[in-house]
């Protein structure tokens, strides 16, 4: 064998290794931005939740939505949220520790809210920071996690 | 024995702790469904099944089941241990313990 065979072997393979190599940062890159999509679609549905407690425990009791209405509002965003995290769990592998959080944040958000009107503002106030407190814990829990399985 | 329990039959709308908060009340649900079952020697298992229902809030969940220890005279193993959550979210699991376990280190 030449060495011009040599080379054009070692330019063959090293063509090789480029595409082999390419392609799989290519299919890295595309798993990242669909798992940061579910991500964000997941941060956006807590964010809302997040946003109808604190309209629901910050508003004037005049304006306030009645119990029944901002369960039936939460929970079913709720439901959509956790569907979410069972497919970012399945399907795309990322394991989001996530669960006595997120039942945290829906508990602070249901648990005894059926006379609320009855309540006066601290304890409005009070309640919706343990909310939010939960929900950072979630958007936090989230964030690592894609971290952890993205590396910056 | 085993029973099952399907929470949808009993509401696909449970909602609230007290019959005042609304029709089916986790108050409601504790006399009519669970305290038969849970106060029935025959039956070892009890499963509530939560499927098919949008998630309920916790103040149910609280009266229905920690309601067994408060008010019906149960004690924490009589319910823990023979109870089986079937759901395919882990809130209800987390929180029933929980409230147990709470109502437990009350008394």
């Amino acid at each position: 064998m030449s060495s011009s065979d040599i080379i054009a072997l070692c330019a063959l393979f090293v063509s090789v290794a480029g595409i082999w190599i390419s392609h799989r940062l290519a299919k890295q890159l595309t798993k990242r931005n669909e798992d940061k999509l579910l991500l964000d679609e997941l941060l956006s549905l807590l964010n809302k939740l997040n946003q109808l407690s604190s309209n629901f425990f910050l508003s004037d009791r005049r304006d306030r939505l009645d119990t029944h209405h901002f369960h039936a509002l939460f929970l079913v965003d709720y439901a959509a949220a956790h569907y979410l995290i069972q497919t970012l769990r399945g399907k795309r592998k990322l394991s989001i520790d996530i669960d006595q959080d997120f039942s945290n944040f829906h508990r602070l958000s249901t648990e005894n809210t059926e006379h609320i009107n009855s309540w006066n503002t601290e304890e409005c106030l009070q309640r919706y920071s343990q909310i939010n407190e939960s929900y950072l814990k979630c958007m936090k829990q989230i964030y690592d996690t894609f971290h952890q399985h993205h590396k910056p | 024995m085993i029973h099952t329990v399907k929470v949808a039959d009993f509401s696909i709308t449970p909602f609230g702790r007290y019959p005042t908060d609304g029709k089916f009340s986790g108050q409601r649900f504790r006399r009519e469904v669970l305290l038969p079952l849970f106060r029935n020697q025959n039956i070892d298992t009890i499963q509530v099944d939560f499927n098919g229902i949008i998630p309920v809030g916790s103040s149910f969940i609280d009266e229905a089941f920690a309601g067994l220890i408060r008010d019906e005279g149960l004690n924490f193993e009589q319910v823990w241990g023979r109870l089986k959550i079937i759901s395919d979210f882990p809130l209800y699991e987390i929180q029933i313990k929980e409230f147990l376990n709470e109502v437990r280190q009350g008394q």
